[in-house]
């Protein structure tokens, strides 16, 4: 569940920035997603953080997320840190 | 490297340096030093508290710096500062050369109104120009269906609605009606709403198919924005062709357009051309507007920069401007502010009027309004749906 607003990763280059907040339970993930590299794997990317975020069972979340390029395993491990951050679990 | 919150005048230098001005108002300034304590970059939050907004500007980063990606460091620090305050949108003013660097950053543009600025906004998904334009549509549609409704007396509500529009009696009554192509936009603060405002309008209903008026949404105003949405609708509610609405964030709000709120002339000039260019690029393709009606102002030095802008601006992106000359009323013009000064400035119900006050507001404003005006009039919520 995630409790409240949290952001994590920054907005350098090669980083990816993201912002999650609460959403009703059943609301599902709104995933709104801006990347300077989408038009080559805006796909891919949403792939990884809906796989992050079912790995980490939330159900129900609000995501913005800014890419500038960023790699997998950082795209991986920036939406975990805003989920722990989200769950209040820091 | 460091980052912590610095005096606005603080950056004073480095703003100059990147010729920029000094913004006012801003509730929260950082900066970025380097390991000297030199400052190397900065950047503002201002709090639209009525918004629940957060607008950044005043972002300077060092000309010798360049390439460094030292704004990168500062907009994390800003958006991060901003989330930590709730807000509903973040909003940008920057120059128009300036544009493609904050797309990278992940900020999307909503106008740039060349030379002067352009505002950009995160979008996340909340209110940002993507869900006003599918309000506006969404009005705009409703207007055309009781346009067809009116034409057809009463039987179709045309073929964007009625289910039934290919059945081959209601689809010939609808080819009798022609599309509602003259469509036409007032933009009005009505603090309060007068006989001027009336006229003017009417002028409008007389020549369009379908005329569409924005309230300007701002409690900066004698009258608030709920009351002056009110006076509006019931002084126009026997134009049938007429459908009023509030004209939100992205019309003369404190977000595009301050200089309004504050009286700068300088400043005018750039807030004028945003007001514009997201007029003429959104909203007017959004509704299908042709024609904008403005009023002569012989008065205030703003509004006859705004009109001299949206002449200049709409024609190119299709939207003819048509200028009316105001009401008159023993060789003055019929304006609110005339109609403040009889009020002595008061927002509150005259108690005990005098018959000659009551005269002399009856000529200025309709007997809406000098209801409104005279009676104790319970608060009306805001209604969402006519956001």
């Amino acid at each position: 569940m995630i409790k409240q607003k949290a952001t994590a990763g920054t907005l350098e280059s090669s980083d990816i920035f993201v912002e999650i907040a609460p959403a009703e339970a059943g609301a599902g993930i709104s995933l709104d997603l801006t990347s300077v590299v989408y038009q080559q794997f805006g796909p891919e990317i949403e792939a990884v953080i809906y796989d992050t975020l079912k790995e980490l069972g939330v159900a129900d979340a609000a995501l913005t997320v800014k890419d500038r390029g960023a790699v997998d395993c950082t795209i991986r491990a920036r939406i975990e840190t805003a989920v722990c951050r989200g769950k209040g679990e820091e | 490297m460091y980052l912590e919150q610095i005096d606005i005048m603080k950056a004073q230098p480095l703003l100059q340096k990147c010729g920029l001005s000094v913004p006012d108002g801003v509730n929260y300034t950082a900066g970025l030093f380097d390991d000297n304590g030199l400052l190397i970059a900065c950047g503002s939050l201002k709090y639209l508290e009525f918004r629940h907004s957060v607008m950044i500007q005043g972002i300077a980063v060092d000309p010798d710096r360049q390439g460094e990606d030292l704004l990168g460091k500062l907009m994390t620090h800003l958006v991060e500062i901003a989330s930590e305050k709730y807000y509903l949108e973040l909003f940008l003013f920057t120059k128009p050369e300036k544009v493609v660097q904050f797309q990278n950053i992940g900020f999307n543009l909503v106008a740039s109104a060349r030379p002067y600025a352009a505002l950009m906004e995160w979008g996340g998904g909340k209110l940002g120009i993507d869900w006003y334009l599918d309000r506006r549509r969404s009005i705009a549609k409703r207007a055309r269906s009781d346009y067809y409704h009116r034409m057809t007396g009463g039987k179709s509500y045309g073929p964007e609605f009625d289910p039934d529009a290919d059945k081959p009696k209601i689809a010939r009554l609808l080819t009798k009606v022609p599309y509602p192509e003259k469509v036409s936009a007032l933009v009005m603060n009505c603090n309060p709403f007068t006989l001027g405002h009336r006229w003017l309008i009417e002028q409008a209903a007389a020549e369009s198919d379908l005329v569409y008026v924005f309230v300007v949404d701002e409690d900066a105003s004698l009258f608030d924005s709920a009351e002056r949405y009110v006076m509006v609708k019931n002084g126009v509610a026997d134009l049938k062709n007429v459908t009023v609405m509030k004209g939100g964030i992205y019309v003369i709000s404190s977000l595009t357009f301050p200089s309004y709120f504050t009286k700068e002339e300088n400043l005018a000039k750039a807030h004028t051309a945003i007001d514009a260019e997201i007029f003429g690029r959104h909203i007017a393709p959004a509704m299908e507007i042709k024609r904008r009606y403005i009023g002569t102002e012989p008065i205030s030095a703003v509004t006859a920069v705004y009109n001299e802008t949206l002449k200049e601006r709409l024609p190119r992106m299709g939207v003819e401007v048509v200028e009316l000359p105001r009401l008159e009323l023993d060789g003055q013009v019929v304006s609110a502010s005339r109609v403040r000064a009889l009020l002595g400035e008061s927002r509150e119900p005259l108690k005990n009027p005098t018959p000659e006050l009551i005269a002399e507001l009856a000529k200025l404003v309709p007997e809406t309004t000098l209801d409104y005006l005279i009676e104790e009039v319970p608060k009306y919520d805001n209604r969402p749906e006519e956001y």
